[in-house]
């Protein structure tokens, strides 16, 4: 779909047309949804966001400029939802493992920029499909059944460090296979 | 990387925090934060890609939430063009199949359905010569008259829900429910009530009487004493529905009145059942409050129902009161789960929601915290938000019954604070606690009663449960120290 065809559908959905705007839905929602997940703690709040984005957009499609690129603006809308929610809920930094926390945000803030978050998203996909299935069975029970380090040391009778580090190692395997599809460091 | 970064790496990830040198290493290292803030982004995206729902899940979603929105912002012109053209059909489809004489008949009823009870002075005015004094039990010997469900006094009705009912029926007498006999049968207002209960002529909301409460001077508790709850209902966490149909003869919008509950009192022993929600109205318009008492360990005898109206300045009409048996199912919980009987955290209720989303408050299992049996869960949420998850396994979801809803239900003691919960099954939206007076889903001791009880019951719909990997979060704001205890999952089948 080009910048015609995203035309094209704002028309209609400027009319109203929900089934219009799905589309362009369908289209943005990888750049937006990756982007917020790699910023948000909270992985549902991130979702839920993704979604208000969108609704914003809808809302606000009378104000949208069309000789303007329709992703930088909601992915605008999102970055400003995103702000507005953590000034809300921005946690209180009392000791050296927050400031550590801090730092650590500061520097995914020049990470995860608006721009390059879904072409890695979709780079992830493809390297979680390439995955080693012992690997993957890990990262599943872990990420998604939310067995803790703790209960996958006891359950595959390993150190509590080694199942960081195995965790850890994984993941850096994943950045290597997404930094190799993407050309992004 | 060198060995010594990474050493430093996998101390921080181990969640070795308390070695300040290690912390100092790694905070005066740009290089080691660049690398964990790539490896925190890593982590996001892997749980986003393994379990967020999936494009077109997505796209649908948003699509039903902006129809919706579009639905409900339709101009107010719109709206009425499209009533008008639906008044229109209905009158001409009417004239066209139904002969003159049942127009009129149709034309009566309207009339009937548009009735409203005469005002309060002139109801005090008809039943002067019957009620002797209206700030005690009102004594309105009229004549028996039988329970005619006409409906004519409907103006809405909103039914929160229904609940399955064993075939005992209501547990009431027809005269304790229903006001037929123009008396309050056995009905009491309370000593200690400041305002007044009557029995009135056109205030029920079906047949020809009902209660009128009036709480303008202050607070009017009702109390029907002398329940016999069969013994079914007192054991395995049987629950009784009690519902009753009430309308605020004021409410512009929407007004809390009280709460209802069951009680014991026999010697010396005072037993009560949480208070639950409060019952509510709005727009002058009767409304169908329904809720669940759960009765555990109550006697059979001496257990009364407590209708109180605690919100003084208002004026009340209470027909149709019924206490019935609801089936309940088998807690779906394995073993442990439930109840935290071996003194220990079980291993398929996880703090950690998911790395760097972690519970922060301070969860135990001890004796002190134990609500039922011998040990309970205790929280302190004022270092910050309890996050915990029941696990896929913790659940028994091998043979799953035809039902369209579950309940997650739990109780909580409310210790000190404001304990605020939100209870999020996975793949569905968060469900918070509702409907609790004046302050949303959130409790203080206060509100619950001395005691601090309360029964926490959250739906979770069919489809969500029989997803592959089922789970449920159950939150607690931060500030509130809690005890949580018997834990149950349970289908529910629904009328």
């Amino acid at each position: 779909m080009t910048i015609a065809d995203d035309n094209h559908w704002l028309n209609k959905a400027r009319r109203g047309d929900v089934k219009a705007f799905s589309r362009l839905v369908a289209k943005y929602q990888g750049d937006v949804r990756y982007f917020l997940a790699s910023r948000m703690q909270d992985l549902d709040e991130a979702e839920d966001l993704a979604q208000e984005a969108f609704i914003v957009a809808f809302q606000k499609l009378n104000e949208f400029s069309q000789d303007k690129a329709f992703k930088p603006w909601v992915m605008g809308i999102a970055a400003n939802l995103m702000r507005n929610y953590m000034r809300k809920a921005k946690p209180v930094l009392v000791d050296e493992t927050n400031e550590i926390e801090r730092l650590m945000e500061s520097a995914i803030e020049k990470i995860a920029s608006v721009d390059s978050m879904g072409s890695r998203g979709a780079a992830l996909k493809a390297c979680l499909d390439e995955l080693d299935g012992e690997y993957k069975q890990l990262l599943i029970m872990h990420y998604v059944e939310g067995y803790t380090v703790g209960e996958l040391t006891k359950q595959l009778q390993v150190k509590h460090s080694t199942m960081t580090m195995r965790l850890y190692r994984i993941r850096d395997l994943l950045r290597k296979c997404v930094t190799g599809k993407t050309g992004e460091a | 990387m060198n060995e010594q970064q990474i050493r430093l790496i996998e101390l921080y990830l181990s969640g070795q925090r308390d070695d300040p040198e290690v912390m100092a290493a790694i905070k005066n290292n740009p290089h080691l934060i660049e690398e964990l803030a790539r490896d925190k982004v890593a982590q996001r995206l892997i749980k986003h890609q393994l379990s967020a729902v999936s494009e077109n899940e997505f796209t649908a979603q948003v699509s039903a939430r902006l129809r919706q929105q579009s639905a409900t912002n339709r101009p107010w012109w719109a709206v009425a063009v499209a009533a008008c053209l639906v008044l229109v059909a209905v009158v001409s489809l009417t004239n066209a199949i139904l002969p003159p004489q049942s127009t009129q008949t149709l034309v009566k009823n309207t009339e009937q359905n548009n009735h409203q009870p005469e005002p309060v002075e002139h109801q005090q005015k008809l039943n002067a010569s019957t009620t002797n004094d209206s700030s005690q039990l009102a004594q309105i010997n009229n004549q028996h008259t039988a329970k005619t469900k006409t409906d004519s006094l409907i103006d809405s009705e909103m039914s929160l829900s229904r609940f399955e009912v064993v075939s005992e029926g209501n547990l009431l007498p027809a005269e304790d429910a229903y006001f037929e006999q123009g008396n309050m049968a056995n009905w009491q207002v309370t000593d200690d009530s400041v305002g007044f209960a009557e029995v009135r002529r056109n205030a029920g909301k079906t047949g020809q009487y009902g209660i009128y409460v009036n709480t303008l001077a202050g607070k009017a508790d009702l109390l029907l004493s002398g329940i016999m709850l069969p013994e079914s209902f007192l054991k395995g966490q049987t629950p009784l529905r009690l519902s009753f149909d009430i309308k605020n003869l004021s409410a512009k919008e929407n007004v809390f009145g009280g709460f209802s509950r069951i009680s014991h009192m026999s010697n010396h022993q005072y037993y009560r059942s949480v208070q639950g929600r409060w019952f509510n109205a709005h727009k002058k318009s009767w409304q169908k409050f329904e809720r669940l008492i759960w009765v555990e360990n109550f006697p059979p005898s001496h257990n009364r129902l407590e209708i109180n109206f605690r919100v003084a300045g208002q004026e009340w009409l209470l027909d149709n009161i019924e206490l019935t048996h609801v089936a309940r199912y088998k807690n779906l919980l394995r073993g442990d789960n439930a109840g935290f009987e071996s003194g220990q955290e079980t291993p398929y209720l996880v703090e950690k929601l998911y790395p760097g989303y972690e519970s922060q408050a301070f969860v135990e299992v001890n004796e002190a915290a134990a609500i039922d049996g011998r040990y309970g869960l205790y929280v302190d949420s004022y270092p910050g938000e309890m996050k915990l998850k029941f696990l896929h396994w913790a659940f028994d979801l091998s043979d799953l019954p035809e039902v369209e809803t579950y309940w997650l239900t739990f109780d909580v003691r409310v210790v000190h604070g404001n304990a605020s919960f939100e209870i999020r099954p996975r793949g569905g939206e968060s469900l918070t606690i509702p409907s609790w007076p004046a302050s949303g889903f959130a409790m203080t001791q206060s509100q619950v009663g001395d005691d601090g009880l309360v029964k926490v019951t959250a739906r979770v719909p069919a489809e969500l449960v029989k997803r592959s990997h089922f789970d449920i979060s159950v939150h607690l704001k931060k500030g509130a120290i809690v005890h949580l205890d018997n834990f149950a999952f349970s289908p529910i089948e629904e009328e």
